[in-house]
């Protein structure tokens, strides 16, 4: 336990003495800032801040390969991977350490947005209140969006030793996803059983329903599944360097 | 109970063999020289030894665990610092270390000893508030090596620990390995012999995946004792002059020392042929056109059976302890 605890805790700390993860947080509260202002600057009454979870997903897509591509890539590529894997810890306390560390840095990208609840209180006090309910589910859906994308940027930087390399694979797998659960709509044509897949293994409309303010057991075993398989695909992929 | 104990060690990349079948081991508290020219199978063997890699086939025992079966009693057993001394660079010393003495499971109350007693040997104390990447090479080389032993390990395996160091910080290392025998069982990878020399008494030589020679530098001295080295000037180009020597049979190896514009070889031959020998080099310097000048007869060193070794075609092996 003390083992994945140091190693989460210097995956964080290199989160945070390094110059990148806090350009993209930057550009990640530029970007919610902006649906945000957009949102307020609409003529009709909001109790919530749905657009900027529902650009979420979008922004994520590109930001979240770019925080992770460095998490596995670059121990490779400094060769510290050697000095990791021949200490006494098990190659999955490696990958979950990876995922935690980077885990806590998104939840601390997200603290800022929680200002925009409170400008919607200011500017709607009294008269319209914010709806704690929806805006607390977003947010958990927002963690287990981030957790799944964190789970697939940290298997892709698993894959290779080149950081860009690992982020374009990353955020192809990322679009893919996206893109399988938007196809099947435009050919009506498609069997419903392939229909259905697409739309189950999309994360987007699983994400949705978070927004409208419901926390169902089929979206959450969504979510702990796909990031769970995608770690052991990490791990597995660690392995893979006892079989070359 | 050997320390290291490796049967039929065999590690294939495709259809490459790296390592070749090697069996050997290593007693308690002994200081082994694994010896080598580059791309012989060292790193290998020692990746395969701190469970970086598994082995295509064979056993190696590290304190008594299985490298394959019991890896994390192995990795808590040993403290291995991989050839480059890879280290992150963004963190300071004394942090460095309290990650890798937590990694490694020493506890809470020891670690703090345990870094400054690490810290001390490899005399790194005054650089402990620096951030790694600001250091020289020298003392990333020695903060690699306090990570190797931070933890006391019972078994120390270090990968070219003095590449790129200078002789001043080579020595250091040399006291610092002295130090530690007798408490610590090091196996240690080199291509320097003389090195090797001032460190410890036992060498494994290994070629091209085979362990060429396993035994002691008392055993590799008795057994230089009947070869000389040659050195002599001509006024042949250095290329066409070693093509010439080399065609006489009992020569061993040809190894141009030339340094400036006049071109100085050696050789290496046995004594007891050495006159029939240097006759045979003149005769087929004279027909290419050269002559030998300025002849220097001296016996031979340890290095020259390492070079032997690791170059010539012949293997031998003995030397036995």
């Amino acid at each position: 336990m003390s083992r994945l605890f140091a190693l989460t805790k210097r995956e964080l700390s290199a989160y945070f003495f390094a110059p990148v993860p806090w350009v993209l947080t930057f550009f990640f509260l530029l970007l919610t800032w902006y649906f945000f202002q957009w949102e307020m600057s609409q003529a009709y009454v909001q109790v919530t801040y749905a657009p900027v979870f529902m650009a979420l997903d979008f922004i994520l897509m590109f930001l979240v390969p770019l925080l992770t591509m460095n998490s596995v890539a670059e121990e490779r590529s400094r060769n510290t991977l050697e000095t990791l894997l021949t200490a006494p810890v098990h190659d999955w306390q490696v990958i979950l350490s990876k995922w935690l560390g980077t885990f806590s840095f998104y939840v601390t990208m997200l603290v800022p947005t929680l200002v925009y609840w409170a400008i919607l209180a200011y500017l709607g006090y009294d008269i319209h209140k914010p709806d704690a309910g929806p805006i607390l589910t977003a947010y958990l859906g927002a963690l287990f969006l981030g957790g799944l994308y964190i789970a697939i940027g940290i298997f892709a930087s698993s894959l290779t030793e080149n950081a860009l390399m690992s982020a374009f694979l990353a955020f192809f797998i990322l679009i893919t996803m996206l893109s399988i659960g938007v196809l099947p709509f435009m050919r009506e044509s498609a069997p419903s059983w392939m229909r259905d897949t697409a739309e189950y293994l999309s994360q987007n409309l699983h994400f949705a329903e978070f927004l409208k303010g419901r926390i169902d057991a089929y979206d959450v075993t969504y979510f702990v599944t796909l990031t769970a398989f995608f770690l052991f695909l990490a791990v597995r992929s660690l392995e893979s360097r006892k079989w070359r | 109970m050997p320390a290291i104990e490796v049967e039929n060690l065999t590690k294939r990349y495709g259809a490459r063999i790296a390592v070749d079948q090697i069996s050997f081991s290593i007693e308690d508290g002994e200081i082994v020289g694994f010896l080598g020219p580059n791309g012989a199978g060292k790193t290998t063997t020692l990746r395969m030894l701190s469970c970086f890699q598994p082995a295509t086939s064979g056993t190696a025992r590290v304190a008594g665990y299985d490298v394959f079966s019991q890896s994390i009693g192995v990795r808590e057993a040993t403290g291995y610092l991989p050839e480059s001394t890879p280290l992150y660079s963004e963190m300071r010393v004394f942090k460095y270390l309290w990650y890798r003495a937590t990694l490694k499971g020493v506890p809470r109350r020891n670690r703090r000893g345990y870094i400054e007693s690490a810290m001390a040997r490899c005399d790194i104390g005054d650089v402990r508030e620096r951030i790694i990447g600001h250091l020289s090479k020298g003392y990333r080389q020695r903060v690699g090596l306090a990570d190797a032993l931070v933890h006391r390990p019972s078994v120390l395996i270090l990968d070219e620990p003095t590449s790129g160091l200078d002789p001043n910080q080579v020595r250091d290392v040399r006291d610092l390995i002295k130090e530690i025998a007798g408490e610590t069982t090091v196996l240690f990878s080199t291509h320097t012999i003389p090195w090797v020399e001032q460190v410890c008494e036992r060498v494994i030589i290994i070629n091209q995946g085979r362990i060429v020679l396993d035994g002691t530098l008392s055993g590799m001295r008795k057994q230089i004792e009947p070869w000389a080295r040659v050195e002599f000037r001509t006024s042949m180009d250095a290329r066409p002059a070693m093509d010439a020597v080399r065609s006489v049979a009992p020569i061993f190896f040809v190894e141009n020392l030339t340094v400036g514009d006049r071109t100085t070889l050696r050789y290496l031959t046995e004594k007891r042929n050495l006159e029939a020998t240097r006759a045979q080099v003149q005769t087929v310097l004279a027909s290419a056109g050269g002559a030998v000048e300025n002849v220097n007869v001296v016996d031979a060193v340890v290095e020259d059976l390492f070079t032997k070794l690791t170059r010539g075609s012949e293997q031998i092996v003995g030397a036995r302890r």
